[in-house]
C-alpha cells in the first residue's frame, strides 16, 4: 500500500512546493513557481463518434480532443503539475 | 556413452541459452504486445508491438513524460503500460485535467504517478495511487507494429507551444 496522501487545493501550491514528501522545508533558495520554466504534456479524452459518422469502410470512428496538463520545472529538478494552479 | 554424453551437452546448452533469454528479457530488451483503449491515440488498442528497455528497470532514470511498463499494484502478474506524470515529490493533479476542483497531491518517496493517454477510459494513478518505482519493468523506447506508429516512443513533455495557451508576459 502506498502512503497516504494528503490533497490540497491549487490555492496552497506555492507553499506547498517549499516541502518535500517527508515534510522537511527544501534546501537552497525558496521555490518560486512563476519563474519556473512552463511546459506541456497533451493528453487526450477520446471517445467512440456518434453513431452516423463512419470511416470509408463503414468502421466506427474515434474522436479525440486534446488536454494539455501544463508544468512547470524548476532549477532544483522539481517537476510541478500547474494545470489547474494556472487556471482553467 | 556417447549418447549420455550428447544429451548432457543437449541439457546444459539448453539451461545456457534459459539463462541467457531469462538475462536478456529481464535486463536487457524485451519485444511485447500490448492491448486496451487506456493509451490512445499514442498506441493502438489491439495489435501493438513495442520494445521496452529494462534499463529503466525499478524506475532508474525514469522522467516525467516517459511510457513505462510496470505490474500493476493489486492484480497479480499482469503488466501495465502508461506515462509518467510525477516522480518522487513532484506535485500532481488527483484526478482528471479540467475537470473538478483541480485538488493536487505530492508524489510520495519511492513512488511515480503515472495517466493513461486517453483520460476518458484509463485506469491509473487516479484510481489506484502512486505507482511504488520497484514494480517498473521497463521504458517504452519503440513502437515495432503495426506500420502506422513504427518508430520512437517520444517523451511528449515539451517547451510551452508558442501559439499561446496562457497570457502571459
Amino acid at each position: 500500500m502506498p502512503p497516504p496522501l494528503s490533497p490540497f487545493p491549487p490555492s496552497s501550491l506555492p507553499q506547498r512546493v517549499q516541502y518535500r514528501p517527508d515534510g522537511k522545508r527544501r534546501k537552497g533558495p525558496p521555490v518560486e513557481l512563476d519563474r519556473c520554466e512552463l511546459l506541456q504534456l497533451s493528453q487526450y479524452a477520446c471517445n467512440l463518434a456518434p453513431a452516423g459518422e463512419t470511416g470509408p469502410h463503414g468502421e466506427k470512428k474515434v474522436l479525440c480532443e486534446e488536454l494539455v496538463r501544463l508544468f512547470r520545472r524548476c532549477a532544483n529538478g522539481l517537476t510541478v503539475e500547474t494545470t489547474s494552479w494556472e487556471g482553467w | 556413452m556417447p549418447d549420455f554424453y550428447s544429451f548432457a551437452r543437449g541439457l546444459a546448452i539448453g539451461f545456457n541459452a534459459l539463462g541467457f533469454g531469462h538475462i536478456l528479457f529481464t535486463h536487457g530488451f524485451a519485444c511485447l504486445p500490448t492491448s486496451g483503449i487506456s493509451m490512445m491515440p499514442t498506441m493502438d488498442p489491439t495489435g501493438t508491438w513495442v520494445l521496452i528497455s529494462k534499463h529503466y528497470r525499478r524506475g532508474r532514470d525514469v522522467k516525467v513524460g516517459d511510457v513505462v511498463d510496470f505490474l500493476h499494484p493489486y492484480v497479480p502478474n499482469t503488466g501495465v503500460v502508461k506515462r509518467v506524470v510525477g516522480m518522487p515529490g513532484d506535485f500532481v493533479l488527483e484526478g482528471t485535467p479540467y475537470k473538478g476542483d483541480g485538488t493536487m497531491v505530492q508524489v510520495p518517496e519511492g513512488h511515480c504517478w503515472v495517466a493513461g493517454d486517453n483520460q476518458t477510459w484509463s485506469r491509473d494513478s487516479r484510481v489506484y495511487g502512486p505507482i511504488p518505482l520497484p514494480l517498473i519493468k521497463g521504458k517504452i523506447i519503440m513502437t515495432v507494429w503495426p506500420r502506422h506508429k513504427f518508430g520512437p516512443m517520444v517523451n511528449t513533455l515539451r517547451p510551452l507551444d508558442d501559439d499561446g495557451l496562457l497570457d502571459g508576459p
